[in-house]
């Protein structure tokens, strides 16, 4: 209540407090108007003047801090190491990949032609005989002589003398075994039994083909009494009829002086036995017999004066034709002891039919052929034993010697799987190509630069059993700094010595056996390769081998450590820079910098000696002022190359009134680090991801019209 | 003794003082006002008008860290800023100062039979207090690069900034409870205006070339802020109804008639405090500790920027000052005042007497020594002579006019005269000045122990 009294009280006063508002500033305005009549000049605001304070402001203004992992760009080919080095890797898969194909070609094979002539023949021995009867020769002999054994015909009594004289022609059984032949060797042997009671001292058979031409002689004396005699006939050239006959050209006897019984049917008999006969032709019955085997070192023809040893199939075939003009079917067996299949030589049996042609294949699948058979020459030789039988019909067939049968084979479709041989010196050329690898930022280093370590790695998967010598010719092209050449030393690489195996190795290109340093520190804009593989580069100093997928096929892998020297490298970086922020307005409105001074504190981390051109560009991007701030010492190393000591040193630009008067104008500031190994660019220096330079700039400036 | 008189010095050298009120008002009972530093201490008038808002208007300017002349320099004719000798001379140290104003809105008190006075009256009060660093005017001046800085930051642990508006609505009430004491006592309803007081202020700048470290956690709470700054058109009368910002404070007072000259009186006024709910705003910076080393360009990973345009925003960041609304509410003490004097009426209508007096505030007590003349003629003319003692100030020598002309009374009190003739030394300085309409001074018998001795003189 006493509150509610007391606003009631104030109310009228303060009503009239808050409508006058002249009002309530009359004791105010005279206590100030009083006072101001009293305050000196010397504090009266009016005569107050602007301070003409300088104000000294450090202000930090920004801190450029410059990592190597932030200057390149990890990619494919750039790479940072886990323990933050860095490499350029480079990989390029095959190369050059050189398969069998490009080793050894096994040509279509020549088919090999033999004729196999039937030859002389064989013909059974034939056996006939015919006896002469005492009374039947009697008939023969001349009168006086045929008058006296005619007269003791009976008695005993001395046999009579006969003269000599013809003693008459007898025809001989009917041979069976030919009807005509002509005979290549072998004769007829007269085996004589003597059973006429008188010794002969002289008998001459004739043997003819009957009512032909002679045969030959059969000559016999001084015959006992039951005395045998044996006499051939040689028939080598000779035809014969299987109708012959024989005549006794001459028969003498001195006749018996000892009494005996004559008898007229006392007999000469005469066996006729072929001997050993062959004939050349005819219509003979020829009977089953063997051709002689024959057997050919078959060439096995390559490309390149390969010498092959073996030969382990996957397919392939001979095709065998046999053309026959022999009028008895034959059987042919083709032997191969050098071809094996399943370890059983090739051996095959074709009947061909008397003068007919036949074809015959022998599969070859997943055989081995072994071309060693031939000690005089232990390559590239298959043996094929063809042997031919004749299989006897058992009738008279006609014959000639000149009769034969064609054999021809030949190797198709050979795919192997294996093969083992001297494959030659073979000189390969490598396809040329060019090396996909970007160096751009390399490039945009600028500078001079060599790697200290590079290392081209050549990954070498060979599963051809042969000595191979690489040249890798690799050239660097850069349209600024010319070409260099790898330069590289001929590798030999490495080869399996067991089929179906591959032998890896590596081969490395670096400082010791090539150019590659100075290859990729041109920095290359192109990189081409090309060269060659030689095979057996030392020459026939064992066997080589392949298989059907043998192959040789380089990668290649490139490792650069960036570990370098490197001369004015230059890193660059641009930002933007209000220089009316900074400085103040050009025309001289507000905050203005009178002076200042910029202090660069560097911290640097680089195995590098950095000097930084600052550059100020205005809206235009012309250049208003530029300074260089001063050496900055590369970092130490520690004994693995590795920064392990920051350098650290303050470096003072200090801007005049003239150059702060240009900055006011300036929009862009350009920063480039410009770097240099050790000693001039020379030392070596590995580098890391984590190396880095921070540049802090301060401004010490001198401000007018803060206040 | 020599303890108490150690202890004296002691509070009298002691740290930076907040305004004193008008000393030269204690006991210069001719004057109604003189009330305001004892409301046992009864006006010598029986009946007295305040008339609105010309009746007291009171100003207080108080600064014990510097002077002009230590901040200003004479350049031809012309003068300037310049803070070098206050920063030289308070280095790490803070300065502070104090400028009060009051005015009386309406004021009314009578004599109720003769032993009880009753009055009551509402005054509108501004009061603002400042503490602030001193290194900044130094870094003002000089900037980041004086070498002063590479050892020393800026602290901001102790910066205030008081400010106070309100309207006070008063009843107060004194009575001689015997010949020879009375007391008294006043009760106020505060109705504030507009206010706002540090909450916490910690942090520095430490300003090196290369770096610059702000620590700022800072928290201002303020109440009708969004008012005050309203365009510049403060509108007090309707803002001393606002409603949601009161308070109430107290005065005490008694006063001892030791014998009939000599008397000795003590007070407490001002033992109170507002609370600040209406309008609040909160600044606030939390910005704990902030770090400006510039930008960072990392080259190849963020180089689009313009480091260079970082350093305003990155300084805008390290005062970055958030304003949270509504705020936060929050008391603010008046500045309780205390009193005790001793006086001698050495002859009739003149005494002589020293007092003691001094602020509570924050804790903190701000003394004075006060010793004083006053005299009075026909209670026409009431003369006063006062020289003050206060921490870094001990030339103020005050004094005090009222002149009754019919029933109306023209008076001014100040405390430090010597400003006007030497205002570049200045510490300290108050005035107030007003009118009063007064009745029943003349033939009046007072009994109180105030005024009985100036009775016994007119007897005499």
């Amino acid at each position: 209540m006493l509150l509610v009294s007391l606003k009631h009280i104030a109310a009228k006063p303060m009503k009239m407090f808050r409508n006058q508002p002249g009002l309530k500033l009359v004791l105010p305005l005279a206590f100030l108007f009083v006072l101001t009549a009293c305050i000196k000049d010397k504090y009266k605001p009016k005569n107050f003047m602007k301070p003409d304070w300088e104000q000294g402001f450090g202000v930090p203004v920004a801190t450029f801090n410059v990592t190597l992992k932030n200057l390149i760009t990890e990619d494919s080919t750039l790479i940072f190491n886990p323990d933050s080095s860095i490499k350029i890797a480079f990989a390029q898969d095959s190369l050059a990949e050189q398969s069998v194909s490009d080793i050894i070609d096994i040509p279509a094979q020549a088919p090999t032609s033999q004729d196999l002539k039937l030859g002389v023949i064989d013909i059974d021995n034939f056996t006939t005989n015919r006896v002469i009867a005492l009374s039947e020769l009697v008939g023969n002999l001349s009168g006086p002589t045929a008058a006296a054994i005619n007269a003791a015909s009976g008695l005993t009594a001395p046999f009579p003398a006969m003269p000599e004289q013809a003693g008459g022609t007898y025809p001989m059984p009917a041979l069976t075994e030919f009807s005509i032949v002509t005979f290549a060797t072998g004769s007829l042997d007269f085996n004589l039994v003597n059973n006429y009671p008188t010794p002969l001292d002289s008998l001459v058979f004739e043997l003819k083909n009957t009512g032909g031409a002679s045969l030959g002689f059969a000559r016999f004396g001084n015959v006992a009494i039951g005395a045998t005699q044996l006499r051939s006939i040689p028939l080598a050239g000779k035809a014969m009829d299987n109708d012959i006959e024989i005549t006794i050209v001459k028969i003498l006897s001195s006749g018996n002086p000892i009494p005996s019984l004559i008898s007229l049917a006392s007999q000469l008999s005469i066996a006729v036995t072929g001997n050993n006969l062959t004939v050349i032709g005819g219509v003979v019955r020829i009977p089953s017999q063997d051709f002689a085997a024959d057997t050919t070192d078959v060439d096995f023809a390559t490309t390149d004066n390969e010498e092959l040893y073996t030969i382990d199939l996957k397919d392939g075939r001979i095709n065998f034709n046999f053309q026959s003009s022999i009028s008895e079917p034959i059987r042919i067996t083709v032997s191969m002891p050098g071809i094996s299949k399943n370890n059983i030589p090739i051996r095959d049996s074709i009947d061909v039919a008397s003068n007919a042609t036949t074809s015959w294949v022998i599969d070859l699948t997943n055989s081995t052929i072994d071309l060693t058979t031939n000690t005089a020459q232990p390559y590239n030789q298959i043996q094929v034993i063809v042997q031919a039988k004749l299989i006897s019909s058992g009738t008279l067939k006609p014959i000639d010697s000149s009769n034969a049968i064609n054999v021809s084979y030949g190797f198709q479709n050979i795919d192997f799987s294996y093969i083992e041989g001297y494959f030659g010196q073979k000189n390969i050329v490598i396809d040329p190509g060019k090396l996909e690898l970007d160096l751009a930022f390399l490039r945009e280093l600028g500078g001079d630069f060599l790697f200290a370590n590079p290392d081209v790695k050549l990954k070498i998967s060979n599963s051809i059993g042969a000595p191979i010598r690489l040249g890798l010719n690799m050239r660097g092209i850069s349209v600024a700094n010319g070409n260099v050449d790898l330069n590289a030393t001929p590798s030999l690489l490495p080869f399996p010595t067991i089929p179906n195996t591959s032998a890896n190795g590596i081969v490395s290109f670096n400082n010791t056996n090539s150019q590659i340093a100075q290859l990729v520190s041109l920095p290359p804009d192109t990189i081409t390769y090309g060269g060659n593989v030689l095979l057996n580069p030392a020459g026939n100093v064992g066997s080589n081998f392949l298989t059907d997928n043998s192959k040789i096929r380089i990668d290649m892998e490139m490792e650069l450590p960036l570990e370098l020297s490197a001369g004015n490298l230059r890193f660059a970086d641009t930002s933007d820079f209000d220089g009316a922020g900074t400085f103040g307005e050009s025309d001289g409105s507000g905050l203005q910098i009178v002076g200042a001074k910029l202090v660069l504190q560097n911290t640097n981390r680089f195995p590098f000696d950095i000097n930084l051109d600052l550059t100020w560009l205005d809206s235009t991007g012309t250049q208003v002022y530029s300074t260089t701030v001063p050496f900055v010492q590369a970092a130490p190393v520690d004994a693995n190359g590795r920064v392990n000591l920051a350098t650290r040193n303050t470096a003072t630009v200090d801007l005049n009134a003239a150059a702060i008067q240009n900055l006011k104008n300036a929009k862009r500031m350009a920063l480039t680090f410009r770097m240099n190994t050790g000693n001039g660019g020379t030392t070596v220096a590995k580098l890391y991801t984590d190396y880095s330079l921070a540049i802090r700039i301060l401004i010490e400036a001198k401000v007018k019209g803060l206040l | 003794m020599k303890r108490i008189y150690s202890l004296f010095f002691a509070l009298l050298l002691a740290g930076p003082a907040l305004a004193q009120f008008n000393l030269g008002l204690h006991q210069f009972t001719g004057v109604p006002q003189s009330t305001f530093t004892n409301p046992a201490i009864m006006p010598q008038a029986k009946f007295f008008i305040g008339l609105p808002v010309v009746n007291s208007f009171y100003v207080n300017y108080y600064n014990p860290s510097f002077v002009m002349d230590d901040i200003i320099r004479e350049v031809g004719d012309s003068s300037m800023l310049d803070f070098s000798k206050l920063y030289e001379d308070r280095a790490g140290k803070t300065f502070s100062f104090n400028v009060e104003q009051q005015s009386d809105l309406f004021h009314l008190g009578f004599r109720m039979g003769r032993k009880n006075f009753l009055s009551f009256g509402a005054y509108q009060v501004l009061q603002t207090s400042y503490r602030l660093p001193v290194d900044l005017l130094r870094l003002v001046q000089n900037g980041s690069l004086d070498p002063y800085f590479r050892e020393n930051p800026v602290s901001l642990n102790d910066i205030d900034i008081n400010v106070k508006a309100y309207v006070a609505y008063h009843i107060g009430y004194a009575r001689e409870i015997n010949s020879k004491l009375s007391v008294g006592g006043r009760f106020k309803y505060l109705s504030g205006i507009a206010g706002g007081q540090v909450e916490y202020a910690q942090g520095g700048i430490n300003w090196q070339t290369d770096s610059l470290v702000v620590t700022n956690n800072f928290r201002y709470n303020a109440s009708n802020l969004n008012t005050l700054g309203g365009g510049g058109n403060l509108d007090i009368g309707g803002l001393a109804f606002s409603t949601g910002n009161n308070g109430m404070a107290f005065d005490f007072g008694l006063a001892y008639k030791v014998t009939k000259r000599l008397m000795i009186t003590a007070s407490v006024t001002d033992m109170g405090s507002i609370r600040w709910a209406n309008d609040l705003t909160s600044i606030v910076s939390d910005s704990s500790s902030y770090t400006y080393s510039g930008g960072t360009i990392n080259v190849g990973e963020n180089d689009n920027g313009d480091p260079f345009s970082g350093v305003i925003d990155s300084l805008s960041n390290a005062f970055k000052f958030d304003r949270v609304e509504p705020g936060k509410e929050f008391t603010t003490q008046l500045n309780s005042r205390y009193l005790v004097s001793a006086s001698y009426e050495f002859l009739k209508g003149n005494q002589v007497g020293v007092m003691f007096s001094g602020n509570r505030y924050n804790e903190e007590f701000y003394p004075a020594f006060t010793a004083f003349y006053q005299s009075k003629i026909w209670n026409l003319l009431f003369l006063r002579a006062n020289y003050t003692v206060s921490p870094g100030s001990f030339d103020n020598l005050g004094g005090a006019l009222a002149v009754k002309l019919g029933p109306v009374q023209l008076y001014t009190v100040a405390d430090n005269l010597l400003a006007l003739g030497n205002q570049g030394n200045v510490s300290t300085f108050n005035v107030r000045l007003g009118l009063n309409i007064l009745f029943g001074m003349r033939g009046y018998k007072d009994k109180s122990p105030a005024s009985e001795d100036v009775e016994s003189f007119d007897d005499n």
